[in-house]
């Protein structure tokens, strides 16, 4: 039998899914058995650099309730220009450019290698891609002038064509008329009150003409230069003035007396933006850029009210019912981002301050959307700066990395139906043939939109099997999957990716054994994981605790190998093995436990969560620890505190945070500074080897992770030993045959003791 | 990489009341990645005036065609990049990729020219953001030039922007 890990390899690289089974159970019954759901990990536009786009239109099924494009999966009759489509059986005829074809003469769509292909084409008129800055200026004036320059830099990464847009705001809201010459003028608003999106068109002398009403077609700056063109103008034409504008703002200029907060009208300003693109331009990309420094404390969407001595809400005051601001304002969030989405725009926020900024009431914006999160202690950090720089990042091929509007469309067989998607976007309510009634996730719908998204965006979708258990499925046969994305390419080019895949169906009674071996561990982790985290958005923590203990049980019942009462006989399979410890990291991680972190980091944490693709995801759940020392080279080590040793240097990487954590020796030397004697000069190379290490991470990953460098003792080696396994604490100091390694003061239990419950419940004829 | 012969660090060691040294290594081992002496700091003898004069030149170039207000901004960033020049406010790398982003110019490089200047925006934001958009304005409406070559790149020329007649209207 071939390794799964290699054919699970290839098809990630080509086509961009992870799936949780790679040979499918045949009947609904035996496929909630499995207790993990058939669910995929798709990252729509997985860089390809190997994939040349080709500039037709797609084919599509003729049948109007199926309309899935023609794939390699599809029977072709050459000599007949016929194809029949797998999705629904129906013959289409080819169209007339395909009169050439032949079985050595095919096109690109029908060649297996091809499984995964992208179409450019011509569909109306390319509309612009628009950056809106939302700027507030309640910040310290060192951090304001960060920040100025921070902005200033980003209209030379720009896209050239692309339209830009200034609102700043503090007590007030002001909208920057952008033009090329003489005063500059503004558009003031009192950031107390709320305004409907025609009150703010109507204000800002955005009202329609009568006759590109009737015309009904999106405003474009050449035709009605009078109309839209005031607040966002091309880059090209005003970075100059724009430049000195940024350059210009000050402090938000009403004072803010002692123990108080500056007021800020986050949610207006928020407010206006939106109804402004939604007047202007609704239906191209566009990004809402929020720069804020501190909570929206003025107007609807306040999270806190102005007074110092009034903390902002923690999880224990949510829990308790305490957080008086916060039902009505996510609601003002939540309503916003629906009509963002609605329109095809995103929200990023850069949340840069030391104190919380209210991303918990807020991060509808990001999530709905697909926008950014990036939460910083300033806008004078490299965390900060470099991050955002980012944003404007290049693939290898020159263009940029970020795309918009894209409408995900998923096609099945009919054996199988969609029960939904987690990640970055909202539903589109398409019903159909493919949608199941039970929802898991986003569902009710085969279609989503995504915002905003870029190569490594990744979402997870999850199926139902329904066909029946008396339905035998023919041997050998194969049930199929088409995602179909259709997007704005930062060219403004529309694109269409279209990747199809197909699996084997297995009668789970005769062939577990495949099923088995085909069985995605760490897809499935990463799937189950972001069901719990999804969960844990509505229910409280310990019931999601409880459920995945539940479904980890269920799965070790139905697979591992054991005799019954025996927990000393358990054992998993190979394709199993690292499951459990997946979920026992995953029960400990920031996305299930918020005790020791604010609500807004625990929506920092849980947005970025949602959308990364699988390999981030994992180090997320499990981070890679690795180990620096002279007895050898670098090499990843067990996340254990067994690991943890006087005489080395760790690497911890979290995703979040990039640690480089000092052992007691190791310190006690450079304390000493024996790395600055030059007959010592390996032990400055030991100690600058992790250090370019991270310097690789940090400078590639986006966000850019926290940098910590602590050592033994130092209050910040928290973050690592709150990180690994608790193998030897206070409580087993004593126990058997402990390896040295430092024992963490804890009363979590450890990976064995979990296991030890694991295996005794699964084997326990009780449950 | 670590001393191949040194000997293990004993686990079961007694706490470092007397803190042994670190294993010795060879000596003069191979160099890692040592910070090479920055090119750009041994020649930094560019003088305002190779940088300066070019960029005056192309904007003279450019006044014929292109809206009097955008040259005189363009001309004023000049100014300021000429005295912060003189006062001696700007780095050496900033100078040095200044001179290299002038050269570019002169060749009709337009896109290198545009990289280096993103790459100045980006590394020294804060020495270059009162003039830097000026010059990436100058490059930008120098290749927008009725009679400019096109780039040796695949960068197909650009289309002479609606926008700039708009531009005349007002």
């Amino acid at each position: 039998m071939a390794t799964y890990l290699e054919f699970i390899q290839q098809n990630e690289e080509r086509d961009g899914v992870r799936f949780s089974w790679n040979v499918w159970p045949s009947s609904r019954l035996e496929a909630t058995r499995m207790v993990v759901p058939l669910a995929c990990l798709l990252t729509p536009l997985k860089e390809r650099l190997d994939l040349p786009p080709v500039q037709y239109e797609p084919v599509l099924c003729s049948r109007p309730t199926c309309k899935a494009v023609l794939n390699p999966l599809c029977q072709v009759d050459y000599r007949a220009k016929l194809w029949a489509c797998n999705f629904c059986f129906q013959r289409n005829q080819f169209p007339p450019a395909y009169a050439g074809i032949s079985e050595v003469n095919q096109p690109a769509e029908l060649m297996p290698q091809f499984s995964t292909i992208e179409y450019i084409v011509q569909r109306g008129p390319q509309t612009p891609l628009i950056f809106l800055y939302v700027v507030d200026t309640c910040l310290e004036e060192e951090d304001l002038q960060a920040l100025k320059e921070s902005l200033q830099m980003s209209l030379s990464l720009l896209p050239a064509s692309a339209l830009v847009g200034l609102i700043t705001f503090g007590r007030m809201v002001q909208v920057h008329e952008l033009s090329s010459e003489g005063i500059s003028k503004s558009y003031v608003f009192r950031g107390t009150k709320d305004l409907t999106a025609k009150q703010i068109q109507d204000m800002l002398g955005l009202s329609r003409s009568a006759i590109s009403m009737q015309q009904g077609r999106p405003l474009q700056t050449p035709e009605q230069p009078a109309i839209s063109s005031r607040f966002l103008q091309p880059v090209h034409k005003i970075d100059m003035n724009l430049t000195d504008l940024l350059g210009e703002l000050q402090r938000d200029p009403w004072p803010v007396t002692q123990g108080k907060r500056p007021l800020r009208s986050t949610g207006v300003a928020l407010s206006i933006a939106v109804g402004l693109l939604e007047g202007t331009f609704p239906n191209t990309g566009a990004r809402i850029m929020l720069f804020t420094g501190g909570p929206p404390t003025q107007g609807p969407g306040m999270v806190v009210g102005d007074e110092l001595k009034t903390p902002i809400r923690s999880w224990h005051d949510i829990e308790k019912d305490n957080a008086r601001f916060m039902k009505k304002a996510t609601k003002h969030y939540e309503t916003l981002a629906n009509r963002t989405a609605a329109n095809g725009h995103c929200i990023d926020i850069y949340a840069c301050a030391l104190d919380q900024t209210g991303l918990l009431e807020m991060k509808c914006c990001a999530n709905l959307t697909g926008g950014h999160m990036v939460m910083g202690d300033s806008f004078n950090t490299s965390l900060f700066k470099q991050t955002f720089q980012r944003v404007f990042n290049k693939g290898y091929n020159g263009e940029f990395r970020m795309a918009f509007g894209a409408n995900l469309d998923v096609k099945t067989s009919r054996e199988l139906k969609i029960a939904g998607a987690i990640g970055p976007c909202i539903s589109l309510n398409a019903k159909g043939p493919c949608v199941s009634e039970n929802e898991l996730g986003i569902g009710g719908t085969s279609q989503w939109k995504i915002c905003s998204l870029d190569p490594s965006t990744t979402l997870a979708i999850y199926f139902e099997v329904v066909n029946q258990h008396n339905a035998p499925i023919p041997q050998g046969s194969r049930g199929a999957v088409q995602f179909v994305t259709q997007y704005q390419h930062s060219s403004m080019e529309k694109r269409i990716r279209v990747t199809t895949v197909a699996r084997n169906w297995a009668d789970a009674q005769s062939q577990l054994q495949h099923i088995e071996a085909a069985f995605d561990q760490e897809a499935a982790a990463v799937l189950m994981a972001r069901l719990g985290v999804y969960r844990a958005e509505s229910e409280e923590g310990p019931d999601v605790l409880r459920w995945l203990d539940r479904q980890l049980i269920r799965l070790c019942q139905k697979f591992g190998q054991y005799n019954k009462d025996d927990p000393n006989s358990f054992r998993l399979s190979e394709s199993f093995s690292l499951y459990p410890q997946f979920m026992f990291h995953l029960r400990r991680s920031p996305f299930l436990q918020v005790f020791n972190n604010s609500p807004d980091e625990s929506s920092y944490y849980r947005h970025h969560f949602a959308r990364q693709d699988l390999t981030q995801s994992l180090i997320m759940i499990q981070p890679i620890l690795y180990a620096y020392s002279f007895h050898g080279p670098p090499e990843p080590v067990l996340l254990d505190s067994s690991s943890i040793l006087p005489d080395r240097i760790l690497l911890m990487d979290t995703f979040f945070q990039i640690v480089i954590y000092l052992g007691e020796t190791i310190a006690q030397w450079q304390k000493a500074g024996y790395q600055d004697m030059p007959e010592y000069e390996n032990f400055k190379h030991l100690l600058q080897a992790p250090l370019d290490d991270a310097q690789e991470i940090l400078q590639t990953r986006f966000p850019m992770p926290r940098y910590i460098h602590t050592e033994h003792g130092g209050s910040q080696a928290r973050f690592l030993l709150s990180k690994v396994n608790p193998s030897q604490t206070h409580n087993n100091l004593y126990a058997w045959g402990q390896e040295s390694g430092a024992p963490i003061l804890t009363d979590d239990v450890s990976l064995q003791v979990f296991m030890d419950h694991l295996k005794k419940l699964a084997v326990s004829s009780a449950s | 990489p670590p001393a191949p012969g040194s000997a293990p660090a004993d686990p079961s060691a007694p706490p470092p009341r007397a803190l042994g040294p670190p294993p010795l290594g060879p000596v003069g081992a191979a160099p890692r990645a040592e910070a090479r002496p920055c090119p750009e700091e041994r020649e930094c003898s560019v003088s305002a005036d190779t940088v300066l004069a070019p960029l005056r030149a192309a904007l003279d170039s450019c006044r014929p065609s292109v809206q009097k207000q955008v040259c005189n901004d363009i001309g004023r960033r000049l100014t300021v990049l000429e005295e912060a020049w003189a006062q001696g406010k700007l780095s050496a790398p900033v100078r040095k990729r200044m001179s290299l982003l002038v050269q570019e110019l002169q060749q009709q490089h337009w896109d290198a020219a545009d990289e280096i200047h993103r790459s100045l925006m980006v590394d020294h934001v804060n020495e270059v953001s009162q003039w830097m958009v000026g010059v990436k304005r100058l490059i930008a409406e120098t290749r927008n030039l009725p009679d400019a070559a096109t780039d040796g790149s695949a960068e197909p020329e650009p289309e002479p922007k609606t926008e700039t007649k708009s531009g005349q209207e007002e």
